[in-house]
């Protein structure tokens, strides 16, 4: 292993690649690439939670001047899929078609259309006539899983294509049950048993670019698919199977993406659009308006968790239940994985002999389901760590203690790693590197904990609280990564990934990588992702993998690369490979001032041509966690219920930073999100299950004026099977604020709040309950 | 149509404009795509740009509005080769991470410093307060914004 | 904005009265509402911003003046004397951003049930000044929002300016909103005249919370006469969070907002009694 000392790009603050041209306003994203003429397209949506459709008339709207296309149920093919943007075969239930007789949310598609322009289009979808068949709809999921409840899927073709439990007579998109030793004799050894029901709510990712597409044919007829995507080969598959031509025909590109949160590893416009150029012959541009965004893209599921903890007096925990009934709405989109997950990345943290876990997911008529960064760790995780605060009170314990004593360590395993996987079965896994113990210790004294000063205000009630918090890095067995690294006559190399950069600064961390272990300068790597044309395949930018899994992919290429250079340098010199070496483009060993650029021009141009170009694929054999404790320290105003957040501290093991500032940005990011999904963020449906609120004014996401004071302090460790060490940083800081405020809030006020978000009026009428 | 002569940059353009044309679309359809729409409700502010000395929501400003008036984009500010030390400070402090949001906040930034040389982290998450990112936090931009200040600073004073 | 024809931008009052004479006709001030409105209506777009004679602050001994197109963050950056409670509305108006545009007379005529600078203004007692082609004329704060500025403004008729006295009130005004950039679930102004030690006169206002700033007089007219004391205040919240018609809010029930009404009126009260001085910028909860 090569030391942190030896390292010359793994570890800075290089220059984040694409950062310049961003902040000169260049033309990076799709909207800014389109061509001088094009169709806008537009979506008619549902306005009934649950209805079947007799009839549609789109005559009026065909007839309109400057409309296109109109495409609906009546004229598209019905082909059953996932809109989720996962590895094939997908655990996600195929149960979406571009368009159906049946809509099953407000804001379910009903059809689309392509015309010369914006308000054409917009005006179309008024002319187009939809007669309903109202159906009962069913809003809670607990409901929706009872006798009688109306079923969402009832058609025929909707199923499942692997061999995982889905009932959709019962509303029932997935279900898992895993059990280790003996939870009910765990619970009756225990001297305090705690427990309660924790509800977490929805939540929307809010990328600040909304999801856009921009669909075109070339001159040959292949489709081009210019899309703000973090999955462009999934969407390509999809795309593919959906509109049913062949894989070959379509090219997707990403460009740069304003932001994607895992709402963006969603195939939502991309079909539509498609279908919309292959009927039209015309580029079609298709973005959705933030309403949209908010109520038709994806969302965070919402979830029920009945949450159970034995623990006896010295503070060994004998038993922990986790009940988890997860809201997918309308359509099973990562229904099973993110439910399986709520267990996976949250139940290793304390190793018990006696665990029973249990996740349902039902379909309701509300906003879909999603990937989003936290992935169910963040539902889960909330009941979780309140529960472990209260379990700490009852016997007398300080939390921070009753951490300390139990979480995972190094070395230690835990039998849900291998019980629950994503789809399939998960893999057996030890702990390798964790600083879990040190993030504790950094993050309470950052804190001040134990200490507290007196509140600002005599309305005012000061606490502290804090969470520990795990993720996973990959998904083992199931994600692939690859890479092409190709040198060029100066010396650089074009650096062509699948691995999707949607703004978290990828591209960098791995130019970084490629640079580092090559011995050049990171000026030196041209990074290119992804063109589904031009660079190798790449499962996307999720499950917190894109380091650690993409990461590896990079620096297996780019050690094949240099193989091959210090081969080329050996033939010219007449020495052996094994005494050369390269540290800044220069190949050193023996008496020569070679440069790579030298290798270059002499392979390119004189003798033995060839090109120096090499590929290598990664598949990861484990998913290794990366652990952080979340502190807060706030204040509740009792006069009115409000909690000012003052100080937030993350402390962060993500094994080696290969971009330290990178790193705290991911974390800051995640932290900021999780704070005002907590405290603001939220859904509000009307009777009918219409989202009242799917606006900016009124779905509030933090300002900057809104932050607490932040400290981020990240814990080196060292991953042996990642890339230098590195493990995941991006997903895991997102969870910390919810259970982390709410056993601040405890401490201050002397109260349990068990859902989300921590809304004013929520916390002054539990205040008002107390009394 | 409404004719009108707007100032861009430096730039004169003169265009008919549909009367609910809003400048953020005009701007766009001119080429200056730094200017970004993330809500067209004036809640995002991904579309701000300087009308006239005063920073503002260009989704919520007609573009005959605009008419014998100027405005600024982020493209006046500097260019890859030359950076303002506002955007070398974004950059190199790590407050750039997906970037929708970055030209219209370094607009911001550029404000406030014309205003205030010195800024505290409070005036500096007030002035910022319009521009929502989800990516960083706004730790690395008010970072980014004290840095670039404090080099303003310097070269203040060395000119002087 | 669809159907509109004709933009004008008069450099002069009078031209612009004379433009708003015409059926048809919108003003607009700082915009920040307009450019979202498709009102097939308007024809005629007149834009105020030229204006001088409708610009900028003044004090004239105790008086000061708010040209109608002074923005928020005019207010916020103008160096001499204004009341501290008109200073924290306008500061809790939305972003940078919007206060960079958002006019006084804009945010008057709109009238909003989040304005903010609304329940400071009536809370002063402002006088409001209105101009048409024809005439100008003062009406009280208190008119102007008896119903609604739409119903009182005659056709073609713009506000000019307002004007309030500086010292004449110890004043205080909260808002209470979920960030601070949003619009208010409640605010509330308390303006209280001390005479001898006790309250001569006082002005309690809400907004937020209903569906237009509205001063509470019945609570007032508690206040009247009385030695201030913080039982009195509490007993003016009770009163203000019984007498006051609240809103339907999808954001929160009629019960917090009673709550939130008691509790944050008396805290105005109190803050405006420890007197408030001009030079303190207000503070938004």
């Amino acid at each position: 292993m090569t030391t942190s000392n030896s390292w010359k790009q793994v570890g800075t603050n290089v220059r984040k690649v694409d950062g310049m041209a961003l902040a000169t306003g260049g033309s990076l994203f799709v909207n800014d690439l389109l061509d001088p003429e094009y169709l806008f397209g537009a979506i008619l949506t549902s306005p009934h939670a649950h209805a079947r459709i007799l009839s549609i008339d789109t005559s009026e709207a065909e007839a309109l001047d400057g409309v296109h296309a109109v495409i609906h149920y009546g004229n598209v093919k019905r082909v059953p899929h996932t809109t989720a943007g996962q590895g094939y075969p997908e655990p996600s239930p195929y149960d979406t078609y571009m368009f159906d007789s049946k809509v099953r949310y407000v804001g379910d598609r009903v059809a689309a259309v392509a015309a010369d322009s914006e308000d054409i289009a917009r005006e179309a979808l008024k002319l187009i006539k939809v007669d309903y068949e109202v159906l009962e709809p069913v809003f809670d999921a607990v409901e929706a899983l009872k006798d009688g409840a109306p079923i969402i899927h009832d058609e025929e073709d909707a199923r499942v294509i692997i061999p995982v439990f889905y009932d959709k007579t019962r509303n029932m998109a997935a279900k898992v049950e895993t059990s280790v030793g003996d939870p009910d004799k765990g619970f009756e050894e225990a001297d305090a048993v705690v427990e309660d029901v924790f509800e977490t709510h929805y939540g929307h990712h809010c990328p600040i670019e909304p999801h856009v597409t921009y669909t075109k044919l070339d001159p040959g007829g292949r489709l081009i698919i210019t899309t703000s995507t973090q999955v462009p080969f999934h969407v390509r598959r999809i795309v593919s199977q959906v509109c049913e031509i062949p894989v070959r025909k379509i090219r997707v590109i990403k460009p740069r993406i304003g932001g994607g949160f895992g709402g963006k590893q969603e195939i939502l416009l991309e079909d539509v659009c498609s279908k919309l150029t292959l009927v039209t012959g015309m580029p079609v541009l298709l973005n959705y308006n933030r309403e949209e965004e908010f109520v038709s893209s994806r969302t965070r599921h919402p979830s029920r968790c009945y949450t159970k903890l034995g623990v006896k007096k010295d503070g060994t925990i004998t038993a922990i239940r986790l009940h988890v009934v997860l809201n997918t709405g309308a359509y099973g989109s990562h229904a099973l994985t993110v439910g399986s997950n709520a267990g996976s990345k949250v139940l290793p943290m304390y190793p018990c002999e006696n665990i029973d876990f249990k996740m349902e997911a039902a379909y309701t008529n509300l906003p879909v389901g999603g990937a989003y960064r936290g992935y169910g760790a963040t539902q889960a995780v909330f009941g979780m760590e309140v529960l472990i605060d209260a379990a700490a009170k009852e016997i007398g314990m300080d939390p921070i203690e009753f951490r300390q004593k139990n979480h995972i360590v190094s070395g230690q395993g835990s039998p849900i790693f291998k019980a629950l996987g994503e789809g399939t079965e998960g893999v057996e896994m030890t702990i390798g590197s964790c600083g879990l113990e040190q993030c504790i210790e950094l993050g309470s004294k950052a804190i001040e904990w134990g200490e507290k000063a007196p509140p600002s205000s005599p309305s005012r009630k000061r606490g502290k609280g804090c969470a520990i918090l795990m993720q996973g890095s990959s998904i083992p067995h199931v994600d692939m990564g690859a890479a092409t690294l190709k040198l060029n006559e100066d010396g650089s190399f074009n650096l062509l990934m699948g691995a999707t950069d949607l703004g978290t600064g990828s591209d960098t961390v791995l130019s970084q990588i490629a640079a580092e272990e090559i011995g050049v300068d990171v000026e030196m790597i041209i990074p290119l992702s992804s063109d589904t044309d031009i660079t190798p395949f790449d499962v996307g930018a999720y499950a917190s993998s894109t380091t650690y899994l993409s990461g590896m992919a990079v620096k297996k290429t780019a050690a094949l690369i240099k193989h091959q250079i210090l081969e080329a340098a050996a033939e010219m010199l007449g020495s052996s490979v094994t005494s050369l070496t390269i540290e800044n483009g220069n190949i050193r060993g023996g008496n020569t001032d070679l440069t790579i650029s030298d290798v270059a021009l002499h392979t390119l141009y004189s003798e033995n041509q060839h090109q120096i170009i090499a590929s290598a694929s990664h598949i990861t054999e484990k998913s290794p966690p990366p652990f952080a404790a979340h502190f807060v320290e706030l204040e509740v105003d009792e006069d009115t219920g409000m909690i000012d957040v003052q100080h937030y501290v993350a402390a962060v093991d993500c094994g080696t930073t290969i971009h330290p500032k990178l790193a705290e940005g991911q974390t800051e990011g995640a932290l900021a999100n999780g704070l005002s999904y907590a405290l603001t963020e939220q859904y509000i449906f009307n009777e009918k299950g219409k989202m009242l609120n799917p606006s900016f004014g009124h779905y509030k996401i933090f300002a900057s004026s809104d932050m607490p004071k932040v400290t981020t302090i990240m814990v080196p460790t060292y991953e042996a099977t990642g890339p230098y060490g590195a493990k995941s940083v991006s997903e895991i800081s997102i969870n910390g604020a919810l259970p982390a405020i709410a056993n601040a809030i405890y401490d201050a006020i002397g109260i349990r709040i068990t859902s989300g978000p921590f809304s004013p009026d929520k916390i002054l009428k539990a205040i008002r309950d107390k009394a | 149509m409404i004719q009108i002569t707007v100032n861009v940059n430096g730039e004169d353009f003169d265009v008919d404009v549909m009367p609910e044309l809003t400048l953020l679309d005009l701007l766009r359809e001119l080429g200056f795509h730094s200017v970004k729409k993330g809500c067209g409700e004036g809640d995002c502010g991904a579309c701000g740009v300087i009308l006239d000395g005063i920073y503002c929501k260009s989704c919520l400003v007609l573009a005959m509005q605009a008419d014998g008036r100027s405005v600024l984009t982020v493209e006046s500010m500097g260019n890859v080769d030359e950076p303002h030390p506002l955007q070398k400070a974004f950059v190199d402090e790590g407050a750039v991470q997906c970037g929708y949001c970055i030209p219209s906040m370094l607009l911001a930034a550029d404000a406030l410093l014309s205003e205030n040389e010195d800024p505290t982290d409070d005036e500096i998450k007030e002035a910022l307060d319009g521009n929502l990112c989800r990516c960083t936090g706004y730790v690395k931009q008010i970072n980014a914004v004290k840095k670039a200040a404090k080099v303003l600073r310097e070269e203040e004073n060395d000119n002087e | 904005m669809i159907n509109v024809e004709e933009y004008v931008r008069p450099q002069n009052l009078a031209e612009a009265l004379e433009h708003l004479g015409d059926s048809g006709s919108v003003a607009i001030a700082g915009g920040t509402s307009l450019a979202l409105s498709r009102n097939p209506a308007w024809t005629k777009v007149v834009d105020l911003s030229d204006i001088e004679e409708i610009d900028g602050i003044t004090e004239d001994g105790d008086k000061l003046h708010l040209g109608a197109m002074v923005t928020m963050s005019d207010i916020l950056r103008y160096p001499g004397n204004i009341p501290c409670s008109i200073v924290a509305a306008a500061k809790s108006v939305s972003s940078t951003p919007i206060r960079n545009m958002a006019t006084v007379g804009g945010s008057m005529v709109r009238g909003v049930y989040w304005s903010d600078l609304i329940v400071a203004l009536l809370a002063l007692d402002a006088q409001v000044e209105l101009a048409t082609a024809d005439e100008t004329r003062v009406i009280s704060s208190s008119e102007l929002y008896a119903t609604h500025p739409s119903k009182v403004l005659k056709q073609g008729e713009i506000i000019t300016g307002v004007t309030v006295d500086m010292f004449k009130f110890r004043t205080h005004f909260i808002k209470l909103a979920r960030t601070k950039v949003d619009y208010a679930i409640m605010s509330t102004c308390a303006s209280i005249q001390i005479s001898d030690g006790s309250i001569e006169q006082a002005r309690i206002t809400i907004g937020g919370a209903v569906n237009l700033a509205t001063r509470l007089v019945e609570v007032e007219e508690m206040l009247a006469g009385q030695m201030p004391d913080g039982e009195l205040f509490k007993a003016a919240g009770v009163k203000a969070g019984n007498v006051a018609s609240f809103r339907s809010d999808f954001r929160v029930n009629s019960e917090y907002q009673k709550s939130v009404t008691e509790k944050l009126v008396a805290r105005a009260l109190e803050n405006a009694f420890a007197n408030c001085r001009c030079d303190e910028k207000g503070s938004a909860e």
